[in-house]
């Protein structure tokens, strides 16, 4: 049975390709243009991912509050956001909507949204099958644990919540600790098409995350603005 | 150096001009001077004429007080008014003149007896008279090669050395009188009654002191007015021989009569003592002095001379002192500025009436020929007094009986009440000027700071309204109405505008970037699509897609690099800064970053010893680096080296890069760190990217965020560049967030 996708995205023209470029990929997308029409079908029908423009009409923040919704419906369907502003990705990530991933509506958008959705999917099965995960998917790097398969990321044993795209960061850098990961480097492994800047960003949501948990955090180090490196004690 | 003279300096100079108010004080007051001398001489000359007016009209008045001249001077005995008080003490200082030679002396005209050719060098005499209140005064300065006094027993007074007095009374009876002492010191006169008679009738009231003096002796004696009517001669007898006792000469004032004149002088015995005559006596007239009250003047004095220059009455005195102010606090303050301008002068009384001495003679012999003068003269003695000055100011104008002239009216002021005057003026001018200067100095200079405190904010707010970040502030325009306020609001305007159309720009720039994006990436996903679609598109078409993907994808950089720069500064805001070694990053950059990316540019670099740590976001001074490299790069000869030089300041680390090349022009090197200034070709595609002139518009944002500088030196004829970057080594926002 094929996945279904609820696809908000008030651009029509972009909306369409859109759908059938994720119909191409063999999902069943239901698309919606507002926020009232897309909160009418979710009460019908809940869909098995959602992809959610966060400017909707002329909501500002429309995504947000629809993924809040769905959110009361089902505490597990993975939620993607579509930004057209960069800024809005430190609010996404702030927020703690319960969001799984976000990616910013450029022209490599079409790129990389595929590879993320079947990455989420792959963690919704792996979450449903409640399987103990195999040795060779924990990896363990000094007080980080790292379930590949779940793409959940533990430090001192607590839950960093982590998006899809800031799990393939870190990912990246424990992978060779000590190994420094340029920015061209980071970008592919974390499917990603952006600027240095944008690298930084994460990097930098990603470390305020650690610190939550640890104020003391310091295993990422930036070498000389070349790139990072995971630092193990 | 240029000398910088400050708007409040200058103002306090143009305030200097103050000054020259005591000066035009000083030349008005010597113009009212002129003025009020010029008055007074009017209203003297006036006086005098009134005086002279007056004094005609009563013809009778010259006869009673013998105003026609005498045909011989000898015929009167003037006695002038005597100015000092007089002791009877044989001493001569109390006499005006007393050393003056000129005083009237007796000689061969004055003999009145001689029993012998008369021998100056035995007998000669200098004598003077006046009068002084109720008494007449006469004192005899004799010179006698034998002095030879009355012997006790004798009352015969005329077998020694004596002195006579012939006198008219009032009752019109010829009295002679005689003093001849028995030795020096205080006698009496005695009345020789009937003229001739030997023995004397002691009088009391004629006293004398008689002292002996180097080459002869000293008379002076003293009579009552009352004793003497209108006649009176005085006279001196010489007896040498005191065996013999017989008189010798007689000098005297009264005149010879005209025949014993006429006479051989040495037939002696022919002169009789009963044939000389009495002289008139002129003294200061009472009666016209009581007419002169009557025409009272205050402060000035009126003389009435004859015909012969003699002072014949005088009434009033030239000054009358005012108790002099007590010197208050302003006029002590500025007594020094005061005298140096002003004229000082006496209070002082010349004391008495006039002496004839005091009076302007030349004045007087004009007036006597006619001619009304009028003069000023500093009395004698008065100039050297404190270095006071006492000026007189005389009308003379001649007194005229009928057409003849028989004397002058002489009014006498001094100046010093113009000289109060023009002191006063002086002194008002000079205080108004102190406090002209005080004040309008102050207001002037109170003026001048806030003129300049308001010029200096104006400035302030111009130089202050772009923030060190590029950012326009506006400014609270001065609410004054005037050319400043007006400049302050023209600015103020000015400074809006241009911040509305800078935020019009930043604006648009942002929104072009969100506008056009969801259109590219809607381009984007249709070609996507259209290449999912066609799969089995042959290789020369699928190109097509490629190269519009390509082209798509050129344009959201561009529009990434906008959005970069115009929201650079809050991104600024999110650097994370830790402690880094710059001389090894740099080489690092050069070795991962730079060198891979400009192969075949040679690279030069120049570090110091030991390693230069460095607090700040290693991105962004990668950042600026990567520009300034990128930049030699596009610029530099080829074949020439880019050069990179690391320096460690005392609290600073400098980095420069520099390369060989075309260099910029003068004019452009103040401007190529602002936005949209470029000076690449804008035809050439050298490197093949997007140049918008931003980069060196970020590079300069991030160093200024830094605390730091970046300036350029470069030279078209050198052919070379170079940017140096200082930043301090204590960032502003030195908080170590990493590491």
């Amino acid at each position: 049975m094929a996945y279904t996708i609820a696809l908000v995205e008030d651009d029509d023209l972009l909306r369409d390709n859109y759908t059938h470029a994720l119909q191409r990929e063999g999902y069943e997308v239901h698309s919606y243009a507002t926020r009232p029409e897309a909160t009418a079908a979710f009460q019908q029908d809940l869909p098995d991912l959602a992809v959610l423009d966060v400017m909707l009409e002329n909501e500002m923040e429309g995504g947000f509050t629809l993924c809040s919704q769905l959110r009361q419906l089902s505490p597990t369907i993975p939620i993607i956001f579509l930004t057209a502003r960069d800024s809005d990705l430190d609010r996404v990530s702030g927020l703690r909507l319960g969001a799984w991933d976000y990616l910013s509506k450029n022209t490599t958008t079409l790129d990389f949204l595929p590879v993320r959705i079947s990455a989420l999917f792959k963690i919704v099965e792996s979450l449903a099958a409640n399987a103990q995960p195999a040795a060779e998917e924990v990896f363990t790097v000094g007080e980080l644990t790292l379930y590949h398969e779940q793409k959940r990321v533990f430090w001192q044993e607590t839950l960093i919540d982590l998006t899809l795209t800031e799990f393939w960061l870190v990912h990246a850098l424990v992978e060779h600790p000590g190994h420094v990961k340029s920015h061209d480097q980071l970008m592919a492994a974390a499917q990603l098409v952006v600027t240095s800047n944008a690298i930084t960003a994460h990097i930098r949501r990603i470390r305020d995350k650690f610190r939550e948990i640890d104020p003391d955090f310091n295993s990422i180090r930036t070498e000389y603005g070349l790139g990072y490196r995971w630092r193990t004690n | 150096m240029r000398l910088r003279a400050s708007l409040r300096l200058k103002l306090a100079l143009v305030s200097l001009l103050l000054l020259f108010i005591p000066i035009i004080g000083v030349q008005i007051s010597e113009q009212i001077k002129r003025d009020l001398l010029r008055s007074q001489e009017e209203t003297l000359l006036f006086s005098a004429r009134a005086v002279a007016t007056v004094l005609a009209s009563q013809p009778k008045l010259f006869i009673k007080e013998r105003f026609h001249p005498p045909e011989d001077s000898s015929e009167v005995l003037y006695l002038p008014p005597l100015t000092s008080p007089m002791r009877l003490n044989g001493q001569l200082d109390d006499w005006p003149d007393v050393d003056d030679e000129d005083s009237p002396s007796m000689g061969k005209g004055h003999i009145l007896f001689s029993s012998e050719a008369w021998d100056p060098k035995s007998f000669s005499l200098r004598h003077m008279t006046g009068v002084r209140g109720d008494y007449i005064y006469a004192a005899f300065i004799v010179d006698d090669d034998k002095v030879v006094y009355r012997r006790d027993g004798d009352r015969r007074l005329d077998r020694s050395d004596h002195v006579e007095l012939r006198i008219e009374d009032k009752k019109g009876r010829q009295r002679l009188y005689r003093i001849s002492p028995r030795h020096p010191g205080w006698v009496n006169g005695y009345l020789i009654p009937g003229g001739r008679s030997s023995r004397g009738i002691r009088e009391p009231r004629l006293q004398a002191v008689w002292e002996l003096r180097r080459g002869g002796y000293v008379v002076e004696l003293r009579l009552p007015r009352e004793m003497v009517g209108t006649k009176l001669a005085f006279a001196v007898g010489d007896v040498d021989d005191e065996k013999k006792r017989t008189v010798k000469y007689v000098l005297g004032t009264n005149r010879q009569r005209k025949s014993n004149k006429d006479k051989n002088i040495n037939d002696v015995k022919k002169v009789k003592r009963a044939d000389a005559e009495i002289s008139w006596i002129i003294s200061p007239s009472e009666t016209i002095e009581s007419i002169l009250k009557t025409l009272d003047r205050p402060n000035s004095r009126v003389s009435i001379v004859d015909a012969n220059q003699r002072v014949r009455a005088t009434y009033g005195e030239l000054v009358s002192t005012p108790p002099p102010d007590a010197p208050s606090l302003r006029r002590q303050l500025l007594a020094p500025i005061y005298k140096l301008f002003t004229t000082s002068f006496s209070n002082a009384n010349p004391e008495g009436p006039a002496a004839l001495s005091t009076l302007d003679l030349d004045g007087v012999r004009q007036a006597l020929a006619g001619e009304p003068a009028l003069t000023r003269y500093i009395p004698v003695g008065e100039g050297e007094k404190d270095k006071k000055r006492l000026e007189v100011m005389a009308a003379i104008v001649p007194l005229k009986n009928g057409d003849t002239t028989v004397g002058a009216v002489v009014v006498e002021q001094t100046t010093n009440s113009i000289l109060a005057l023009q002191n006063k003026v002086i002194e008002e001018s000079i205080t108004l000027a102190v406090l002209l200067f005080g004040g309008a100095g102050l207001a002037l200079i109170f003026f001048a700071f806030r003129l300049s405190s308001r010029i200096r904010r104006v400035g302030r707010d111009a130089a202050g309204a772009i923030t060190s970040s590029g950012q326009i502030r506006s400014i609270v325009p001065l609410r004054s109405g005037d050319e400043l306020g007006d400049l302050s609001r023209t600015l103020a305007d000015m400074l809006e505008q241009l911040r509305s159309q800078s935020n019009f720009r930043e604006r648009m720039a942002d929104n072009l970037e969100h506008e056009m994006r969801t259109p590219l990436a809607g381009i984007s996903a249709s070609l996507q699509n259209l290449a999912g679609e066609l799969k089995s598109l042959p290789e020369t078409k699928s190109r097509y897609i490629t190269m519009a993907l390509t082209d798509i994808k050129r344009l959201e950089a561009l529009l990434a690099q906008i959005r970069d720069a115009t929201s650079l500064q809050e991104m600024l805001s999110l650097d994370q800064r830790e402690v880094f070694e710059l001389d090894i990053a740099i080489e690092m950059w050069l070795e991962h970053s730079w060198k891979p990316a400009f192969s075949g540019v040679d690279f030069i670099y120049h570090r110091p010893e030991g390693e230069v740590p460095f607090n700040g976001d290693p991105q962004r001074i990668h950042q600026v680096l990567d520009k300034l490299v990128e930049n030699a790069v596009s610029f530099h000869n080829n074949d020439s080296p880019i050069e990179l030089e690391l320096q460690r300041g005392p609290s600073s680390v400098i980095i420069i890069v520099g390369n060989q090349g075309p260099g910029i022009p003068r004019e452009m090197q103040g401007q190529i760190f602002n936005s949209m200034v470029s000076k690449r070709d804008p035809g050439g595609k050298k490197t093949g990217g997007a140049h918008l002139g931003l980069g060196l518009y970020i590079v300069r944002t991030i160093v200024e965020s830094y605390g730091g500088t970046i300036t350029v030196d470069s030279s078209e004829e050198l052919s070379y560049t170079r940017f140096r970057v200082e930043l301090p080594l204590q960032g502003k926002k030195g908080v170590l967030k990493n590491g």
